[in-house]
């Protein structure tokens, strides 16, 4: 079932500190007066312009499959290809901030304003990152719904869908409340996480975009793909979101193309799995 | 020169009101165009590339201090113009076509035009045709090519072969960079160099314009 589901531009606006994290920045280190001044003004723009928005369509496995294959031009082994065959549930998701922030990127370095548009480029990069986190958990919480016994729901932070076919919470509104899913790996139940994999990432060739944006349509909130298979709004994620075990998503990164992969990102989400404390938001 | 090292300081505080201040003043003191770019603001920046080498200070810090050059940089382009004062070198740069991400070319252009280059920036989505006659056109020494998606990348290998076809190669040299460009891939396609960062990219580009 397709759905999408807005979320409030507070709901993905990261902090200061992972902005400058994102950007190589030690925590703590004391910031120049000139620097916090542009990157506040980076956080107003971000709020004043983005318009995040979210779709999600859950997708049986062996469909998946298909959607996977592409082109026919992933890795010859992939975590996600020994992965997704183990996944309790598969959802095609495609996140986005929308293009007026871009556009103001584009004309703050048009006019000399690059200090900002940098900034302005790494907040809007992080609160993308912040806004597929946060569809991540809301995944997570209405898996969790369907698998709690009746009036037993529980709700995700600030998520406000827009269309479904099916509503279990009842009226459309703001999901607004406390959150029963913390961190990077969505929990929908007890040994269940949630984890998301997107192409051009892990062996999964960014041609599979083409089959991806076939099957979940995020044309609806204004995601298009070029024949380059980029997304625009530049400021986009798509793929899919795993649930599984915590085993079932750990991998290592032996893989012969991780040794040009410059993120190693996918360290920080297995050790999160385990650790089970919430991780750091990266700019994208 | 005491004005001259105001202005370098200045320049690395990212105090662009200040730096524009100076220059004008070195300026109405007669002190040559050439001098005040070279022991003024370039000498600043240098200071500045140095520290964002050894992690001392980060992009943002780098960012702002540019826009302060740019601020002395204005006040001196007439000057500049009219003493026939030579930049560095001249660079076309731009984001290969098919794609749209051009945040990392912008941090080389500004970089380098902080280095003393002339910088022709075709912006992003660029056809390989566009970079080599826009290249052969403006006689620029250097071709500088960006790619953040391994589908776009191809479009490199096209502006080196272009290149080659029109008895070019070899006097334009072209450099690549973007998240999924490695050295490897450089040496494969025939370009002559590689930037990993944009603080890489303008060594690099120095070093292609000296050849």
């Amino acid at each position: 079932m397709k759905e999408i589901v807005r979320f409030p531009v507070d709901a993905c606006l990261p902090t200061a500190a992972e902005v400058l994290a994102g950007q190589g920045v030690p925590a703590g280190r004391p910031t120049a007066e000139p620097v916090a001044e542009s990157l506040r003004e980076a956080l107003n723009l971000f709020q004043e312009l983005a318009a995040p928005i979210t779709v999600v369509t859950g997708i049986p496995s062996a469909e998946f499959a298909s959607v996977y294959r592409g082109e026919g031009r992933n890795a010859p082994e992939s975590p996600l290809a020994a992965i997704f065959p183990k996944a309790e549930q598969l959802v095609l998701f495609a996140v986005t901030i929308g293009a007026p922030v871009s556009e103001e990127i584009s004309r703050l370095f048009a006019t000399g304003r690059f200090d900002l548009g940098y900034l302005l480029d790494a907040v809007a990069s992080s609160g993308t990152d912040r806004l597929a986190q946060k569809l991540q958990e809301y995944c997570a919480v209405r898996k969790q719904e369907r698998n709690s016994p009746p009036g037993h729901e529980q709700v995700a932070s600030c998520g406000l869908r827009v269309a479904g076919d099916e509503n279990p919470l009842g009226d459309l509104g703001v999901l607004g409340g406390s959150t029963s899913v913390s961190g990077s790996a969505g929990r929908a139940q007890a040994g269940t996480v949630f984890l998301r994999y997107s192409p051009g990432y892990c062996g999964w060739d960014i041609t599979g975009q083409r089959q991806l944006f076939r099957a979940l349509r995020p044309e609806d909130i204004g995601i298009t793909l070029r024949e380059s298979c980029l997304m625009e709004p530049l400021k986009s994620i798509s793929g899919v979101l795993v649930a599984a075990r915590p085993e079932v998503h750990r991998f290592d990164n032996t893989y012969p193309f991780c040794t040009v992969c410059t993120t190693q990102t996918c360290r920080s989400r297995i050790a999160e799995i385990q650790d089970g404390k919430p991780r750091k938001h990266e700019a994208g | 020169m005491e004005l001259l090292n105001q202005i370098a300081t200045s320049l690395q505080e990212g105090d662009d009101a200040r730096v524009g201040e100076l220059t004008r003043k070195a300026v109405a003191e007669k002190i040559p165009a050439r001098q005040i770019l070279d022991e003024g603001l370039v000498a600043g920046m240098n200071v500045v590339g140095s520290l964002f080498r050894d992690h001392e200070i980060f992009l943002p810090d780098v960012l702002l201090a540019a826009r302060a050059m740019y601020a002395g940089l204005d006040v001196l382009k007439p000057m500049l113009v009219s003493e026939n004062v030579p930049t560095a070198g001249k660079i076309v740069i731009g984001t290969v076509q098919g794609d749209l991400h051009d945040i990392g070319k912008n941090l080389v252009g500004i970089m380098l035009r902080g280095a003393g280059f002339e910088v022709i920036d075709l912006g992003n989505d660029v056809a390989p045709e566009k970079f080599v006659e826009t290249a052969t056109r403006e006689n620029a020494q250097v071709i500088g090519m960006s790619a953040l998606l391994t589908t776009t990348m191809t479009g490199m290998q096209r502006v080196v072969e272009l290149l080659d076809a029109k008895g070019q190669r070899g006097r334009i040299k072209t450099i690549i960079g973007g998240a999924p460009v490695t050295a490897e891939y450089a040496r494969e396609i025939g370009a002559d160099a590689f930037g990993f960062d944009a603080a890489s990219a303008v060594e690099r580009v120095k070093e292609l314009a000296a050849q």
